[in-house]
């Protein structure tokens, strides 16, 4: 199934699209009448593109034991859709796919979409990295691809519906544009399908749209508001896009009461194209929508303990459900893995005994459980057992300087793994911080770099009340090596009504972000990274293939709170009076003395004037008087 | 005029050697107080202070301050627009100035100098052009002040008390590019002194494309000039012994129609020549950048006050307080009030070009949206040049006292408020209102005994007309 053939045939058989897509239409009647949940549809023809209609859910845990008593529990559902998405009318009918997403796929040209929602920072040093990375607050990174109604305006659409979806207040990505950029290097499509980009970063992503044989580059939106606070409003709606919702499955485990008592809490949504067939060629794309949520607990002092230096978890206590894990009917899949890390001396014991067990992970198979024999999980471990080596890379940014007037950001980023890495650096600072480009250092161990020795380096400053300033470096960090990089900013004077309600607090500043790109083969097996950044590919299911590429990881810096000098806001009226009265004093006098005349009191004679309006009023004086 | 001219040729063919010497002395005298200057200046720059009082805001404002002149230069370099970044708002003709100074940490400046030599340079300028306008005054506007005696020490002090004004040393030290606007006004009035038409206007128009509000000084700057093409001409009394009365008082009529014909082509000259100047600054910027953005990043920002930096002037608190509907409202009524008097004062001191020029350079120093100390400076050291009107200011104490206070107070009040958190914005806020009104009282009472003055001298000269009527 050649691309050149296709295209050749296409004319031709113009007649034969039509009536395959009418075919599909009846089909996906016939389906929808016999329930079933996925309906296969294929052509004979060998030329064309073989269509198949699936809808699949596939639901996956994973649990990890940390340090210093906590886990991590990570809940993965992913929702496929294999489809002709070529064709307007797919978007019409909907099984497993939540329609509202659908929706907003095909009516704001999102070609890939991850929208995180993060309450509490991930502690990288201790806890290694997380399977997704995200800052505090809300993050929405969007690969646009251009419509006729211009990218603003589906940047609008989307952080509107968004908004409105999730009960948050992404709006203000686009009300208040200093929260959105557009980062050149530090994101990439995750996606597989027909975005074309190569591993060249400076490249734009790219879709190739074969039915008009075009490129089309994708427009990336970035936002990131750090003052979201992130709650049970915002998990409902989330809640409601899965298939089963919490009645069922691995969905029964999300009982807001505990999933907000945590240390750390990520829940997040993702749409992508990827693909799924064997062949490399991906003509046929597959639309897949992964809901995550990543949260971090401290067990140290669950009611299960009962030895001092262990912790024995059950789920169904954590989470307060306790009847016990069973599948959710609609998935196609649906398993628990709990991480060995067998390098590491854990003591990890868990009952009952997994349904298989590799390397890596102890997996249990919740579709051979059932509502009247479910899964009563039960993990124990040691409660201080000692990480295998430091993290490779980690980053700490911070504030410099003291009063409201002026100050610094200074970031560090510590490789401590022996092999240098391509880092790239990108930070978005609001417009209120008026950052002075000329005092920007970036130095690795004292070493002093100038813009040559960058292998990228883009600055943009931020326009007042519009865009935010941004940097972007992307450098190669000697191994156990600290890079520093510093910048000098002025607090701007904000109108009053551009405070925040609570003007004291100060502002939140969104997190810088790192972006690691490290090389498969210099990780050492065994060793702590490979534990960590290669659990992205614990599930086959998702993450099939990047087996040998390199494979960036994501780090945030904390996020910083920054107070900007206030004025008085009871204030506004003695101003205005007190300004005005000063403005006022000053031209009175004025006017005061230049129409003022000056009479020659030493002559003896009255003050006679001459101006026409005293003339008529000594006319008037004397025609009253008879004179 | 001639006459004063005269008088003075005469006295000073007479006393021509002991005028050299003493001209020498004097110049020597300049030469001294102006090295001392250059040294006080250069100990404070050796010891680090524009570190701290080029960030101060009393000292400078966003449109001049060297940190943010630091960063256009740095965007300029890297290839960006140096206004991108909304931390540069000067004229692209400063960047200009200021590129051959320029270093980053990687080279040094194309001159090898530093960028503190151009601020040294001017000051010393300004001071020298003020003594020589001192010199000048006596002779081109003889009802503004006496004629100076050849030892006079006035033209010295004047600079010296230019030198050593404390509000023109904070303004050298904290690297304020207002001194650079503040020479090509100095320069306007010495050349309208000198007479030379095409150069005063230029500076007018080069100070006022540095910031927008010298363009009212046109005004004095084309009255004084017109004291050169126009000089008064009045009949001879022994032409006027030999005509009739009729024919006296028709060659008089003959003699005003020209003139006004005359004034008129006059003043659009100066018209023409302050357009085409301006137009030539504008477009040589931009050839210089390429594009027509910094018309709104400098003379749209100081329309629209868009940063509400606190400075010594009564925008800023006020634009951070002030209701958003009726923002626009008050900043028309703010901007505008700046204009207005010219023409009422045109009016009123068409005999006083000196005080007018003043006058409007105090006005424009205490209600423009970004002022600070440099501004005050101008006005200030213009004052020796009016001692004689002035020696009758009734609240001298009070502006002097004032001042005083508010250098003092201003530092710590701001200490207050930014770094300790003890005060709020009102501490400074105050402080910039008692400023205002201590200029307030200083134009209002100058204007009010000048006038009072210039009445006086007219009673007395209608006096003497009558006596001498009488003895004829």
């Amino acid at each position: 199934m050649m691309i050149t053939t296709t295209r050749e045939t296409r004319k031709g058989k113009s007649k034969l699209a039509i009536s395959i897509a009418t075919l599909i239409t009846c089909l996906l009647l016939l389906s929808s009448f016999t329930q079933t949940t996925s309906a296969t549809i294929s052509t004979e023809d060998d030329d064309y593109i073989t269509f198949t209609e699936t809808q699949s859910f596939n639901e996956e845990m994973i649990i990890k034991p940390l340090p210093k008593g906590k886990s991590m529990m990570h809940f993965q559902f992913s929702t496929e859709w294999n489809s002709n998405f070529f064709d307007q009318s797919t978007f019409q009918h909907y099984d497993l796919f939540p329609r509202s997403i659908g929706d907003l796929i095909n009516r704001v040209g999102i070609e890939e979409m991850t929208l995180v929602f993060t309450k509490g920072r991930w502690s990288y040093s201790e806890w290694g990295y997380p399977i997704r990375a995200s800052p505090v607050g809300v993050e929405l990174t969007a690969w646009l691809r251009p419509l006729e109604k211009g990218i603003d305006s589906q940047w609008r659409e989307l952080t509107h519906s968004l908004s409105g979806l999730f009960c948050a207040s992404m709006q203000f990505l686009y009300q208040v544009p200093h929260h959105t950029s557009s980062p050149s290097r530090s994101f990439r499509p995750e996606g597989t399908s027909n975005i074309y980009h190569t591993m060249e970063r400076d490249t734009v992503p790219a879709i190739e749209l074969r039915n008009q044989s075009s490129v089309i580059p994708l427009e990336l939106r970035y936002g990131i508001l750090p003052r979201e606070s992130v709650c049970t409003e915002n998990l409902t709606p989330w809640v409601k896009l899965l298939p089963c919702r919490e009645q069922s499955g691995i969905g029964q485990l999300l009982n807001p009461l505990k999933l907000y008592d945590v240390h750390y809490h990520s829940m997040s949504i993702t749409v992508r194209k990827i693909c799924k067939s064997s062949n490399n060629d991906c003509l046929i794309p597959t639309l897949e929508i992964i809901q995550s949520l990543t949260v971090v607990n401290d067990v140290s002092n669950s009611i299960d303990n009962i030895d001092k230096n262990k912790v024995k978890v059950a789920l169904e206590n954590l989470f307060e459900k306790s009847t016990g894990l069973y599948s959710c009917p609609l998935a196609t899949s649906s398993k628990i893995y709990v991480q060995n890390q067998e390098n590491l001396n854990t003591q990890l014991t868990v009952t009952p005994t997994p349904t298989t067990k590799n390397t890596r992970f102890s997996i249990y198979d919740l579709k051979q459980y059932s509502i009247q024999n479910p899964l009563f999980l039960t993990l124990s471990w040691l409660k201080n057992f000692a990480r295998s080596g430091p993290t490779p890379i980690v980053a700490h940014s911070h504030l410099t300087g003291y009063g409201q007037e002026r100050g610094g950001i200074a970031t560090q980023i510590v490789n401590q793994d022996q092999h240098p890495m391509n880092i790239t650096y990108y930070h978005a600072i609001p417009w209120y911080l008026r950052l002075y480009f000329h005092t920007l250092r970036f130095s690795i161990q004292d070493k002093e770099y100038s813009d040559k020795d960058f292998i990228f380096k883009y600055i943009s400053p931020a326009e007042t009340r519009s865009s935010p300033s941004t940097i972007e470096l992307s450098f190669e960090i000697p191994g156990n090596s600290v890079a520093s990089i510093s910048i000098d900013f002025d607090k701007v004077f904000l109108h009053y009504t551009e405070h925040p309600p609570d003007a004291n607090r100060g502002f939140d500043l969104g997190s810088g972000v790192i972006t690691a790109y490290i090389d498969p083969n210099n990780i050492v097996p065994g060793s702590s990274l490979s534990q960590d950044t290669f659990d992205i590919e614990w599930s086959e299911n998702t993450y099939p293939h990047q087996k040998h590429q390199v494979t960036p990881v994501r780090i945030y810096t904390e996020g910083l709170l920054i107070t900007l000098p206030t004025p008085d806001f009871s204030m506004l009226y003695n101003v205005i009076t007190l300004t005005g009265t000063v403005f006022a004093l000053f031209f009175g006098s004025m006017i005061n003395i230049l129409i003022r005349r000056f009479k020659n009191t030493f002559t003896g004679d009255d003050f006679v004037s001459d101006r026409p309006i005293a003339k008529i009023y000594r006319r008037i004086m004397k025609f009253i008087d008879g004179k | 005029m001639n006459s004063t001219q005269k008088k003075q040729t005469s006295s000073s063919t007479t006393t021509t050697a002991t005028a050299t010497n003493k001209c020498d002395s004097t110049f020597k005298t300049f030469i001294f107080i102006s090295l001392s200057a250059l040294l006080l200046r250069f100990v404070l720059f050796y010891q680090g202070f524009h570190f701290h009082f080029s960030n101060r805001n009393e000292i400078t404002t966003p449109l001049t301050n060297f940190k943010r002149l630091t960063e256009g230069l740095h965007l300029w370099d890297l290839g960006l627009s140096p206004y991108s970044g909304s931390a540069y708002h000067q004229s692209p003709l400063v960047l200009l100035l200021f590129y051959p100074f320029h270093s980053n940490n990687l080279s040094t400046s194309l001159t090898g100098l530093p960028p503190q030599v151009v601020f040294l340079v001017v000051d010393i300028l300004i001071a020298y052009l003020l003594r020589e306008i001192t010199k000048l005054i006596p002779q081109v506007l003889p009802k503004e002040m006496k004629p100076l005696e050849p030892n006079s020490n006035l033209p010295n002090i004047t600079a010296a008390l230019y030198l050593f004004n404390p509000f023109s040393i904070f303004t050298c030290i904290g690297m304020s590019t207002i001194v650079i606007n503040n020479a090509a006004i100095i320069l306007s009035l010495y050349y309208s002194l000198k007479g030379n038409l095409f150069q005063s206007v230029f500076f007018v128009a080069l100070s006022s494309y540095f910031s927008i509000y010298p363009i009212i000084l046109l005004f004095p700057v084309s009255f004084i000039l017109k004291r050169h093409y126009f000089p008064e001409q009045t009949l001879n009394t022994a032409t006027r012994q030999q005509l009739s009365p009729q024919q006296q008082s028709h060659l008089e009529k003959q003699l005003q129609h020209s003139q006004t014909t005359m004034s008129i082509l006059f003043y659009s000259r100066i018209v023409l020549f302050y357009l085409l100047s301006f137009s030539s600054l504008i477009y040589l910027s931009y050839t210089l950048l390429g594009s027509w953005e910094f018309l709104s990043k400098t003379y749209g920002f100081t329309l629209f006050v868009e940063d509400l930096t606190p400075n010594i002037g009564l925008f800023w608190y006020y634009f951070i307080e002030v209701f958003d509907h009726f923002r626009n409202f008050f900043l028309f009524i703010f901007q505008y009030h700046v204009f207005i008097y010219c023409i009422p004062l045109a009016i009123r001191l068409k005999n006083h070009p000196l005080f007018y020029f003043w006058a409007l350079c105090a006005i424009i120093a205490t209600f423009k949206s970004y002022p600070a100390l440099g501004d005050t400076a101008l006005h200030v050291s213009l004052l020796p040049l009016l001692n004689e009107p002035l020696k009758g200011v009734r609240y001298s104490f009070i502006v002097i006292v004032v001042a005083i206070y508010v250098t003092v107070l201003a530092p710590i009040l701001w200490q207050m408020w930014i770094y300790q958190g003890t005060g709020n914005a009102n501490f400074y806020y105050t402080i910039n209102l008692v400023f205002t009104l201590a200029q307030v009282l200083l134009i209002v009472d100058s204007l009010s005994v000048l006038l009072k003055l210039d009445y006086v001298n007219k009673i007395n000269h209608l006096e003497e007309n009558q006596e001498k009527k009488k003895i004829e």
